[in-house]
């Protein structure tokens, strides 16, 4: 174990090794930059190239591209409220928040050094895979899942911002939308209008970017002034000061990471839950909810942590069972049949170099990533400083190339526009748009496990010990916000004259 | 002085142009100057292929089955095709695999150039239910090469099934878990529980979205049958399982024999079929509508994925293709490079090309209105 632990790290760090996942970072950062073309397609048409690789160069190559595309594509979505991937979306909240206020810098430095922190914290839990995952992920069945999305949508209350009511609704409205499509058990379509384009549902992407996206270009329009309110955009030391805060609120971090491991274990679940999982736990364990969505740090350490730590959570099922944990790990699954590898127990005894390998190309391109994108903060944090009337054609460009890259497909434009309308009234109606999406990237899941449940357990599953873990968990979050509440009016009350 | 500029800048022009333009372009003034050379030269008809780029458009999104195969054969089919065109893979995903299908049928050139990659044992059943949006006639493509996919099942030994032939009286009830009715394994699996063997403990529970859950709810005792893709047989997950005595595997879907008949496929020799597991169990062959339906739905897994032509493709390109394809399964690399990375070698009989695979399509297409009336019931669940 101790040897196969360091061999694997020296094979990473071996000639030609080291030089694909080089190539891998680069095509990564490129990826994870531009908004849209998703890390799962380009693991795809990387595919042929690793023909000729041995396994620790093929698995360099891909897996530094993918854990790279997670770390960037935080970037976009604090700079311009673009998420890059479904799996940075959260960040956007208050990330792009900060960046408004001027601190850019700041929360690039958090996002890149959560992200860091989550991504070690991912790979290295495959350590103690063998003796604690693999029992806890088989331990796990259908009606658990549909328990975890129960306890993701009580972040409803969190997430509304005041009115309990309207959160409510949108999250409701989000399940709703995420009922459109394909009946998973009858394959019978619903709400597609006889729209063929509708069959699969809505697109994540172009439905997010248009939420988030839109509502800021408008708003920056309407202002006519650059993205950051004020002019020194280096206040408060920038990027220096969001690394400091990463370890500052160590707590948060953690939390992340670990939420991400854990969502990223769940095959199924998917990579988008994750940092809404982490967003949504953080404002809820927050003393003062009403920070968030203004540019609160935790808002960008939470899900910046859990979106890169849910990758190394997601080998493990992809490694132990061939079962693939999330949509890039199917793809990374071929590339184990491509190299003549078959996953299985023998990936966590026989090749358990190989294993390592993977563990340890996680946390070099990382780091070396991180690095790069340290020197070239500073002036990615100046593009904040542009005026509305340069900046906006590009990030309308962005938003569009986005959308349309993701399936070449008009209807996604379409899909952009629809809810970047949508995003605008709600936005200039003080609606919360967190619970939306949380409905919608819940919805599928929860629709599937709960019907799961029923069918094969009856009203039995309720007593599994599990979902009543969990359960007491949900109640749990749900009083500790209720009494804080009552305290925090007691404080205000007993401070009045 | 400016004149010397215009010169130059003339003159560099002039030579970027002939590069641009090509080298073999750019010879021709040379060519005039010496005919002798080009009539030496034995005649030549330059091969339609030559310098051209085919595109697969391929019905699904990347990654999985049919992306996997159409980049397999971009890599290896352009070396037997005359003139050695570039293939390329573009992917169509949407509506199942309609999106796809149905715009090579209607819009796609018709010059050879463009090729549908598919899951044909999707694209034909639903043309044969007549699902929403389908807007293709598969018996007017030429359909240049199907491959044959199975499936097989195996159960838990929590069921006290300790043979095949014990399914028919399990200590607790089998459950399977699946994507959905309708798909593939539901018509493998559950057709021959309930409709042909009539196993009264049986029941299968669908929403579970991708093999992998499914398989993952089987480990974990949530359900206690599987049914999977016969590739995934060799995998050491399931082998460990067969080896340990957890997973007793039952029957295979099997595939078409040349004469209809039900054969064994040949990645799992040891399984019984259907058929055979039938005629053990009961001392008789399998028949009634229901087997009629199933040994149909069988057939259409000798076309599993599908390399077709829009219709109205000239001839000449189709029987150039198949030429290609005939030459390609007889070499040695490719027979191994499939095998390692679909996990079998797409050769015959699992590879079938040309005319038999287009006559099989037809074959499961003209099958009684009788049976796709009972298949389309038993979909909805009446």
């Amino acid at each position: 174990m101790i040897d196969a632990f360091f061999s694997g790290f020296v094979q990473v760090l071996s000639w030609p090794s080291f030089g694909f996942m080089l190539i891998g970072l680069a095509v990564g950062f490129a990826v994870g930059i531009l908004p849209g073309l998703g890390s799962s397609v380009t693991l795809a048409l990387m595919l042929p190239f690793i023909y000729t690789m041995t396994p620790v160069s093929a698995f360099a190559f891909l897996l530094g591209m993918l854990t790279v595309t997670n770390t960037t594509g935080d970037i976009t979505s604090i700079l311009f409220a673009i998420p890059g991937e479904p799996s940075s979306a959260a960040v956007v909240l208050d990330g792009h928040a900060l960046a408004k206020r001027g601190e850019a810098g700041r929360a690039l430095g958090a996002a890149l050094f959560s992200s860091l922190v989550g991504a070690i914290f991912g790979a290295f839990t495959m350590l103690i895979s063998v003796p604690i995952l693999i029992p806890l992920c088989l331990s796990m069945g259908s009606p658990e899942f549909f328990m975890l999305t129960i306890l993701g949508l009580s972040y409803i209350a969190a997430l509304s911002g005041g009115s309990m009511t309207k959160g409510l609704i949108m999250g409701g409205l989000g399940l709703l939308i995420s009922a459109v499509g394909t009946n998973p058990w009858t394959a019978t379509y619903r709400y597609t209008f006889g729209q063929m384009y509708l069959w699969e549902g809505l697109p994540l992407i172009p439905l997010v970017v248009g939420l988030f996206g839109i509502p800021e270009v408008v708003e920056l329009a309407v202002k006519g002034t650059s993205i950051a309110a004020t002019t020194d955009v280096s206040r408060l030391g920038g990027v220096a000061e969001g690394v400091k805060d990463t370890f500052r609120y160590w707590k948060t971090t953690l939390r992340g990471s670990i939420i991400g491991t854990i969502v990223g274990i769940i095959p199924g679940m998917g990579g988008s839950v994750a940092n809404w999982m982490a967003y949504g736990y953080e404002v809820q364990a927050a003393r003062d909810k009403s920070r968030f969505g203004k540019g609160a740090i935790e808002g960008v350490l939470g899900p910046g942590a859990a979106n890169n730590a849910k990758e190394g959570g997601a080998l493990i099922p992809t490694l132990a069972f061939g079962v693939p944990g999330s949509g890039s790990m199917a793809i990374l699954l071929g590339a184990f049949l491509i190299l003549g590898l078959r996953p299985g127990p023998d990936m966590l005894t026989r090749h358990l170099d190989i294993t390592f390998s993977m563990m340890w190309t996680i946390v070099i391109a990382n780091v070396i990533v991180v690095a790069v994108s340290l020197i070239i903060l500073k002036h990615l944090a100046k593009l904040t400083q542009v005026r509305s009337a340069i900046i906006i054609p590009f990030i309308l460009l962005l938003i569009y190339i986005g959308s349309v890259t993701a399936n070449n497909s008009f209807g996604d434009l379409l899909i952009t526009l629809l809810f970047g309308c949508l995003g605008c009234l709600m936005a200039l109606f003080n609606w919360p748009r967190a619970p939306l999406i949380l409905g919608i990237v819940l919805g599928d899941i929860f629709e599937k496990n709960l019907y799961i449940s029923i069918v094969r357990y009856g009203a039995y599953w309720l007593v599994r010990p599990g979902v009543i873990l969990i359960f007491l968990l949900i109640i749990g979050g749900i009083f500790y916000g209720v009494v804080q509440k009552k305290k925090d009016s007691g404080v205000l009350k007993s401070n009045r004259p | 002085m400016k004149k010397l500029v215009l010169a130059i800048i003339l003159c560099s022009a002039l030579t970027v142009f002939t590069i641009i333009s090509g080298v073999e372009d750019g010879l021709k003034p040379f060519r005039l100057v010496t005919p002798t050379f080009a009539a030496t030269a034995a005649p030549k008809v330059k091969p339609f292929y030559e310098g051209k780029i085919i595109t697969f458009i391929a019905a699904t999104g990347p990654g999985g089955g049919t992306d996997t195969f159409s980049r397999l054969l971009a890599r290896f089919l352009p070396r037997h095709i005359p003139g050695k065109p570039k293939i390329i893979v573009q992917n169509m995903p949407g509506g199942g695999t309609l999106v796809g299908t149905n715009y090579v049928y209607l819009k796609a050139k018709r010059d050879g150039l463009s090729i549908l990659t598919a899951s044909g044992s999707t694209t034909v059943p639903a043309q044969q239910l007549g699902r929403e949006g389908v807007l293709y006639d598969m018996t007017r493509m030429p359909v240049l090469m199907g491959t044959t996919t199975g499936t097989f099942c195996f159960v838990s030994s929590e069921t006290g099934i300790r043979q095949p032939k014990d399914i028919m009286s399990p200590k607790v009830e089998i459950i399977r878990g699946g994507e959905s009715r309708g798909s593939g394994t539901s018509f493998d699996a559950d057709i021959p529980m309930q409709e042909i063997f009539k196993v009264k403990q049986y029941r299968a529970i669908y929403g579970y979205g991708s093999m992998g859950p499914a398989r993952l709810a089987f480990m974990r005792g949530e359900t206690n049958m599987h049914s999977d893709n016969v590739l995934s047989y060799q995998e050491p997950v399931i082998q460990q399982m067969i080896k340990e005595g957890r997973a007793i595997v039952v029957f295979q879907s099997g595939m078409m024999g040349p004469r209809g008949e039900l054969l064994r496929h040949p990645t799992i020799p040891d399984v019984p079929t259907v058929a055979e597991l039938y005629q053990q169990i009961n001392g008789t062959s399998p028949s009634g509508i229901a087997w009629e339906v199933y040994r149909n739905l069988i057939s259409s897994r000798s076309f599993g994925k599908i390399m077709a032509f829009p219709p109205e493709t000239p001839p000449q390109r189709v029987q150039e293709l198949e030429q290609a394809l005939r030459d390609l399964v007889k070499d040695p690399e490719w027979a191994a490079e499939s095998a390692r990375i679909t996990g079998e070698a797409l050769v015959p009989p699992l590879a079938i090309i040309g005319e038999p695979v287009r006559q099989q399509i037809k074959d499961y297409l003209a099958t009684s209105p009788e049976i796709t009336r009972w298949l389309d019931n038993w979909v909805k669940g009446k």
